[in-house]
């Protein structure tokens, strides 16, 4: 529905609601998105660098079985996805960071 | 006691074969369509009759839909909301594909590494293509990030490559790895409710704890797997 559709009582209504809301100290919605985010972190920051290295170690699977060099890629890989693990659990931690400040800020 | 993996065990239902590969319909396929029929009718259902001021069903599906809208806008942001319509069917399909494990007798497709993977790899394609449409040749930046000095580039590129690559793959375990856990709990302690005989009660109150908790569960790690999926989206549409 189009913003100038809405009947003017219920506009009333909206921003009594809205008045209310502030007049209440209303802020449901910031301790909302807080909660959870300690698991979430957690649970993140220990698949992302568990997948690193599966997916490194894959990639050195393919190119062994594609080269015919048994086991020299899988040891290299599997290092090079230990390196990207710990890049993508520095990255996301970082991230987490910038968020906060950001929410703290608002 | 019956096996607890066994729950997982994918069967065909109908057999369909083209040349070499095997598209049966088995019963996650059933399950997927279920929960993509499940969906769709509880959200008719709820908006065939539409009011500006919202009846119990219609506030429930605008809920949801604002919901999903401000993950978006607040994740993405503004030039994110034309992706809205994508993050929304994957939360509400995997939403529904979680719930729906949880019913007696019910297969949980989220539990399959195949079926989550296909989505997250849909993902990944997302946003690959959005990143080149976006930077053309800038995109590159993503494997080579800039200010690298050259000589560093057999060491960092695969290093980046597989960072890339192993977000979709996080993404799935995260969640295949949450609903197998649990679905795997209620079975072997569903197992003792009929091996202790009247001490059984035991077991059986601690079950229908966890089975409201894994309900928690579920839409839980919907939600999680959707805001893993915006920040990914994200970073495609503003580089670093």
């Amino acid at each position: 529905m189009k913003r100038e559709n809405i009947p003017e009582e219920l506009r009333a209504l909206e921003a009594k609601i809205c008045k209310m809301r502030q007049a209440k100290g209303d802020d449901t919605n910031k301790k909302r998105s807080g909660r959870y985010s300690a698991a979430r972190i957690g649970l993140q920051v220990a698949t992302d660098l568990l997948a690193a290295v599966i997916v490194g170690a894959g990639i050195g699977w393919l190119l062994d079985s594609m080269f015919g060099t048994k086991p020299l890629m899988l040891a290299v890989f599997l290092l090079f996805g230990g390196a990207a693990g710990f890049v993508n659990v520095y990255r996301t931690v970082k991230d987490e960071e910038k968020r906060g400040k950001r929410q703290e800020s608002l | 006691m019956s096996n607890p993996m066994e729950q997982f065990d994918v069967k065909t239902i109908i057999p369909l074969h083209i040349g070499d590969y095997d598209i049966s319909f088995t019963n996650s396929s059933l399950f997927m369509l279920l929960a993509v029929v499940a969906c769709s009718t509880l959200f008719l259902a709820c908006l065939t009759k539409r009011t500006i001021v919202p009846q119990k069903g219609q506030a429930f599906a605008e809920m949801v839909y604002d919901f999903i809208f401000g993950l978006v806008k607040s994740n993405v942001g503004t030039e994110g909301l034309k992706y809205f319509s994508f993050i929304f069917s994957l939360f509400l399909f995997i939403a529904f594909g979680n719930v729906l494990g949880l019913f007696p007798y019910a297969f949980t497709f989220t539990s399959h590494v195949a079926a989550v993977g296909a989505l997250s790899l849909l993902a990944l394609v997302f946003n690959i293509v959005i990143g080149i449409k976006k930077k053309k040749w800038g995109y590159i930046h993503t494997i080579m990030p800039k200010g690298i000095p050259w000589v560093l580039a057999p060491l960092v590129m695969p290093i980046e490559t597989i960072s890339l690559l192993s977000k979709p793959f996080s993404l799935t375990i995260r969640l295949v790895a949450n609903m197998t856990v649990g679905h795997i709990m209620l079975k072997i302690i569903a197992g003792f409710i009929v091996a202790l005989g009247v001490a059984g009660v035991v077991p059986l109150l601690f079950d229908a704890i966890i089975i409201v908790f894994e309900l928690f569960i579920a839409l839980l790690q919907a939600f999680i797997y959707t805001v893993l999926s915006c920040i990914y989206l994200s970073d495609a549409i503003h580089s670093h």
